[in-house]
């Protein structure tokens, strides 16, 4: 097994290794300050400014690196995410630019990817919306925009399509059902009859087909993206998740209530449902269909369940002390369930008070 | 000094409000800032965890009976959490089985007895569920 660097210092000296074969033109590379950034439990996630002497004279550059932990909230390849970010890279759409993957261990024990730092971004807390105050309209105006634009990127011959799987348009939900019901199957510690009842109604119950096959960033969300302080979007994150699958899926888990402190007037949290969904269809060229929404909403909650349960196993084994997995699996656990079954209790016949 | 609740919810407020902010810009203050919110959590479900668990048994107790099922466990060993756990965990396994059955028929009672189960989940749901704590 590599060795796991020791200490800050012995990661910051094996960074400065690697980077300085990277940049082919580096004399040298100096790292001036190393920072790890709270709440990236599916990958530690270090803030980097480096210094590259070269001929003549030196460049000064912030880096983000994203380094498999031992165990993560989410079980997903790094490559999956360099591919997903690579795949948007000409397109009007703020990821990072990202600057190299490295699958090998032995550089700084575990696998990494490295990117561009977006610099000037402020990150938005779900439970503290309230912050994105004066800029909620504008910043909720980009939000859509860019998860419909999301969904019209090209597929055929994009990185992500070329490092996973392409399903059938009708058999996106399906995929993705079978893959959060094996999560849970793995990793539940006590039996969960909400969401086996929620993933039993969504198989008898299936979706339409996809209206089209597009990359589906899979953690679209508040919390996951940055904004520039004046009203603008400047940074989509954490594309770990990403696959290609059914645009709806990405919706969903945008506008799922635990996002925006459970805020019904607002889609997200950020705007009136109706002006939310005329921005995404414009942008994603999409028809917004009621029953592929209800469908990929109940998912979003058996799909967050799933990770709760992962979260929730890791911590308690003590595989991953990160107490955001203990959050994880108490807190945002028991929201998703009580979102799942108020949304489907009447459906069986109870009826809930608004 | 017995009251635990308090304990921990007075304990997760110094921590929020003292300790958190003297760590600012370090990795530890958002682990400081975790812990804080649990331990709040930990306060206020202190008082009601047993009953809460027991209440849930005996609901699931009920649903099995109307069903004509007769409920795994038995008594607790004890008022303890784990113990009770373990049957709660049986209940639970056999309320899933119990739904799935109901699923399949078309009967106007097995629908009756659905919706009983989830007004159950709903109870359970709704009592599960912390309060963000504000720490103001």
């Amino acid at each position: 097994m590599p060795e796991q660097p020791e200490s800050e210092n012995d990661l910051v000296r094996a960074i400065e290794t690697y980077l300085k074969v990277f940049f082919e033109d580096a004399q040298d590379v100096i790292v001036t300050e190393l920072n790890r950034i709270h709440g990236g439990a599916s990958r530690e996630t270090y803030s980097i400014d480096i210094i590259i002497k070269q001929d003549p004279g030196e460049v000064q550059k912030g880096l983000i690196l994203r380094k498999d932990p031992l165990d993560s909230l989410i079980d997903t390849d790094r490559e999956v995410e360099f591919s997903a970010i690579r795949s948007v890279k000409d397109l009007d759409i703020p990821a990072p630019n990202a600057l190299v993957v490295e699958s090998d261990s032995r550089y700084l024990g575990s696998p990494f990817f490295v990117m561009d730092r977006i610099e000037n971004g402020v990150s938005l807390n779900p439970f503290q919306l309230d912050e994105v105050e004066p800029h909620r309209q504008s910043i909720g105006q980009d939000f859509f925009k860019y998860l419909g634009a999301i969904a019209t990127v090209e597929i055929a011959g994009s990185p992500l399509a070329n490092a996973i799987d392409v399903p059938e348009e009708g058999g996106c939900w399906r995929r993705e059902l079978d893959y959060w019901e094996s999560e849970i199957d793995k990793d539940e510690t006590s039996p969960q009859p909400i969401v086996r009842a929620a993933i039993r109604h969504l198989r008898k119950n299936p979706p339409p087909p996809a209206q089209r096959l597009s990359i589906v960033h899979g953690d679209f969300r508040t919390g996951n993206f940055l904004h520039d302080g004046n009203g603008r979007i400047n940074g989509i994150l954490d594309w770990e998740m990403a696959h290609i699958g059914d645009p709806f899926e990405d919706l969903a888990w945008a506008t799922d209530p635990l996002w925006c402190a459970g805020d019904r007037e607002r889609a997200a949290g950020l705007l009136p449902w109706q002006e939310a969904i005329q921005i995404w269809q414009q942008a994603s060229k999409c028809v917004f269909n009621q029953e592929a929404f209800e469908w990929w909403s109940i998912f979003a909650c058996v799909k967050a369940l799933g990770i709760w349960i992962s979260s929730a196993k890791a911590f308690s084994e003590g595989r991953n002390d990160d107490p955001i997995l203990a959050w994880s699996g108490w807190f945002t656990h028991a929201a998703h369930e009580l979102t799942l079954v108020s949304k489907l209790a009447p459906k069986y016949g109870l009826e809930i008070p608004q | 000094m017995n009251d635990i609740g308090m304990i921990l919810q007075s304990v997760a407020k110094k921590l929020a409000g003292e300790v958190a902010p003297k760590l600012e810009g370090d990795y530890a203050a958002g682990h400081v800032r975790i812990a804080s919110v649990l331990m709040a959590m930990a306060g206020e479900s202190w008082d009601g965890g047993v009953d809460r668990l027991h209440n849930e048994i005996e609901s699931m107790r009920e649903l099995l009976q109307i069903a004509g099922k007769e409920p795994a466990g038995g008594q607790p060993q004890s008022f303890k959490i784990t113990d009770l756990r373990k049957i709660h965990d049986g209940l639970s396994s056999q309320i899933i089985d119990l739904q799935i059955q109901l699923e399949e028929s078309d009967k106007q009672e097995a629908q009756e007895l659905n919706t009983k189960i989830w007004q159950f989940f709903l109870m359970s749901a709704l009592g599960r569920m912390p309060s963000l704590p504000s720490f103001e």
